[in-house]
């Protein structure tokens, strides 16, 4: 079943708090690797966990090298799921 | 969120481990209602990449009330920080170290047809230098240690038969975990995640991607299962393990209600699957008994009325297996401080368990140190319940508790005196490491310049030269640049240090030296220097310049070139003056024969 692309960055931005809470709700979507504290490749790793859980979703390992922004992860999430 | 919730949690989720656990790994503390809370410092070693195992001891330590400053070693150097009395280890003191072993360094590929003497040796050596570890830590540092020994790998090769194989990776863990449980153990807390890969699904726990990927121990998806187990273990370091068991009585240890149903109206027996049930609960709760665990009652009940349901023909349990028995129309708070001042023992030794949430709610709040199970739902999963949360693991191993025979002990302790690993130069030396430095071949640009972009640690300017870059460097033979391989006697770690030198005049100037962390700290650097000064001397330089750039991950190398005999000229800029003809730096590093 299809969900809403407003509804999966609600969903996801939420799953990202988790990981920095110290990103304002406004930053989210702009954020990436380059502007956020702590996010290096483990932190990706743990976005994933949560991505999976919070969607019921795998996304695969060899997708983090290259998941660098909330936008990139968002758009990961909508392939598998909008 | 509020202490006592988080506090209260058999298994804490995910988002706890990543959210607050990464806070208070970070430095910060999340609970401010709980700002004395008593302060831990724990540091976490091993093979592998333990940056989310920090994060579950962060919470598992503030769930057993303690305030936890927490550290790690670098990827790969921990027998490094063990042997050498100068790193940081020594200088953090911790009060436990956390030792997380993965199965690669544990076993040997030994042919399938050797001996089982043959694999004893083999076996023996691997315990023998555990224990100097061990050893070691306990006697100069006072550390107390929990050692994580890892599943086999998850596959079965030859199946049934693969468990009669002695040289099978099962036969020698399972051989080194018994070996080591039978030594004398420094009181060291062992940890099984065989144990743990079977009650958690091996496959999706473990599962080699994650390995593969980034090191890591244990999916992330297994963590939250993982911090009960690691709290257990806390627990037995600390000397804080629960002792007692205290059951409410009425849909706890029967089913129904005994001042309603009567004795022979409450579910107990083999009539029917929730009977049944219960019975195998009561097993369970007399087995815990039979193994030390002190059991109480603490219900809401006529005290009279409620000792009825233990002369049930089937009650597997008796009135006189209880050393408290408080049954009363009072709250469980107040019943359970009574049972622990008759018991003489602590809250915090306390488990109790009860079906009704709002009582289980009442004591989370009121008595935050005492464990509380709530079992609701199916009889049937009682037990797992209890279990989920490791209250009465006993990991450690002493002989007052048991009454082996010695002799294991004594041939163990034997084996530490003959260890080979006692301190840094032995052990590095016993690595049997050589080393080669070469000019890159067509094929090897792609990982030097991998190399560069990935390394943060080992990694003097982080400059991050792409493609282009380096071949305009390989363009000039004056340039010396060298990719560096290591084989150990473990195996071939591959090129794994790369460092371009610019050749001026008669100067080098060292303009990317990076290594992969899991082979620094073992002379490999000084090696490599060492034939950096041989091909610039053969070049006609007479001076080696090399300059460090901080970053946020680099500061393992700000004193290298000081180590390495480099004068500071400059903030940050160092010479080595070969007119002086500088002495070779020590290095357990042997030249490969051509």
């Amino acid at each position: 079943m299809s969900v809403a692309p407003d509804r999966i960055r609600k969903r996801l931005a939420r799953v990202f708090m988790i990981m920095f809470p110290a990103k304002s709700g406004e930053e989210i979507p702009e954020a990436t690797m380059e502007n956020t504290d702590g996010w290096d490749s483990l932190a990706t790793l743990s976005l994933f966990t949560l991505t999976d859980e919070e969607f019921g979703i795998k996304l695969g390992l060899d997708l983090i090298g290259e998941t660098k922004s909330f936008h990139k992860l968002e758009a990961l999430v909508i392939e598998k799921v909008g | 969120m509020i202490y006592n919730d988080f506090r209260s949690k058999v298994t804490p989720s995910l988002a706890d481990i990543l959210s607050l656990g990464g806070r208070i790994v970070s430095g910060s503390w999340p609970f401010p209602e709980v700002a004395d809370a008593r302060e831990i410092k724990v540091h976490v070693m091993g093979t592998a990449t333990t940056d989310m195992l920090l994060r579950c001891v962060a919470v598992a330590c503030a769930q057993e009330g303690l305030r936890p400053k927490v550290s790690q070693s670098l990827y790969g150097a921990f027998m490094q920080d063990v042997l050498n009395p100068a790193s940081e280890l020594y200088s953090i003191k911790p009060d436990i170290v956390l030792i997380v072993s993965d199965w690669h360094s544990l076993v040997a590929d030994i042919p399938p047809s050797a001996s089982n003497d043959e694999v004893a040796l083999i076996v023996d050596a691997k315990v023998s230098e555990i224990l100097s570890i061990w050893k070691r830590l306990t006697e100069t540092l006072g550390v107390k240690i929990v050692h994580q020994f890892p599943p086999p790998p998850p596959y079965r090769l030859t199946g049934l038969a693969e468990k009669f194989l002695p040289v099978s990776y099962s036969n020698q863990l399972r051989s080194l975990f018994e070996k080591l449980w039978n030594a004398e153990t420094y009181g060291v807390q062992m940890l099984d995640l065989e144990q743990f890969a079977l009650e958690n699904g091996s496959k999706s726990t473990f599962a080699p991607r994650v390995w593969y990927g980034a090191k890591l121990p244990i999916e992330n998806s297994g963590l939250p299962g993982y911090v009960p187990l690691l709290r257990s273990a806390l627990r037995g370091a600390l000397n804080t393990v629960k002792k007692a068991l205290v059951l409410d009585l009425d849909n706890t240890l029967w089913g129904g209600v005994i001042g309603d149903d009567g004795v022979d109206g409450i579910k107990l027996g083999t009539s029917d699957a929730r009977s049944e049930a219960f019975s195998a609960f009561q097993a369970y709760v007399k087995s815990l008994a039979a193994r030390g665990v002190i059991l109480a009652v603490c219900s809401k009940n006529d005290p009279e009325i409620a000792k009825l349901g233990f002369a049930h023909i089937a009650s597997i349990l008796k009135y006189e297996d209880f050393a408290a028995f408080e049954c009363s129309w009072g709250d469980k708070a107040s019943g359970l401080r009574k049972i622990a001042k008759n018991l003489n023992i602590g809250l915090d030794s306390l488990v109790f368990v009860d079906d009704n949430p709002v009582e289980c709610g009442l004591v989370q709040q009121e008595l935050p140190m005492v464990a509380t199970v709530h079992l609701d739902g199916d009889p049937a999963d009682f037990v797992t319940k209890i279990e989920d949360g490791y209250w009465f693991q006993f990991q450690k191993y002493s002989r007052e508790d048991f009454s082996r025979t010695g002799a294991y002990s004594a041939r163990a302790a034997a084996l530490v005196e003959q260890s080979s690993a006692t301190d840094l130069p032995t052990y590095l030396k016993g690595l049997e490491m050589v080393g080669m430095v070469l000019r890159p071949e067509e094929n090897q640009i792609e990982r030097v310049v991998q190399l560069g972009q990935k390394t943060n640690q080992f990694n003097l300017l982080t400059r991050r030269y792409d493609e282009e870059t380096i071949r305009a460097y390989l363009a000039n033979e004056e340039n010396i640049v060298f990719a560096c391989s290591l084989k150990d006697k473990f195996g071939d770690h591959g090129l794994v240090s790369v460092l371009i030198g610019e050749a001026k005049g008669k100067e080098l100037r060292i303009v990317e030296w990076v290594m992969s962390c899991r082979v620094f700290s073992r002379t490999f650097e000084q090696f490599i220097i060492n034939e950096v000064i041989a091909a610039s001397v053969a070049r006609g330089i007479t001076k080696i310049v090399g300059s460090y750039q901080a970053t946020a991950k680099n500061a393992v190398v700000s004193e290298l070139y000081a180590q390495l005999g480099f004068v500071l000229v400059d903030e940050n800029l160092w010479e080595l003056d070969l007119t002086q003809s500088p002495a070779a730096v020590e290095t357990f590093v042997a030249l490969a024969s051509s």
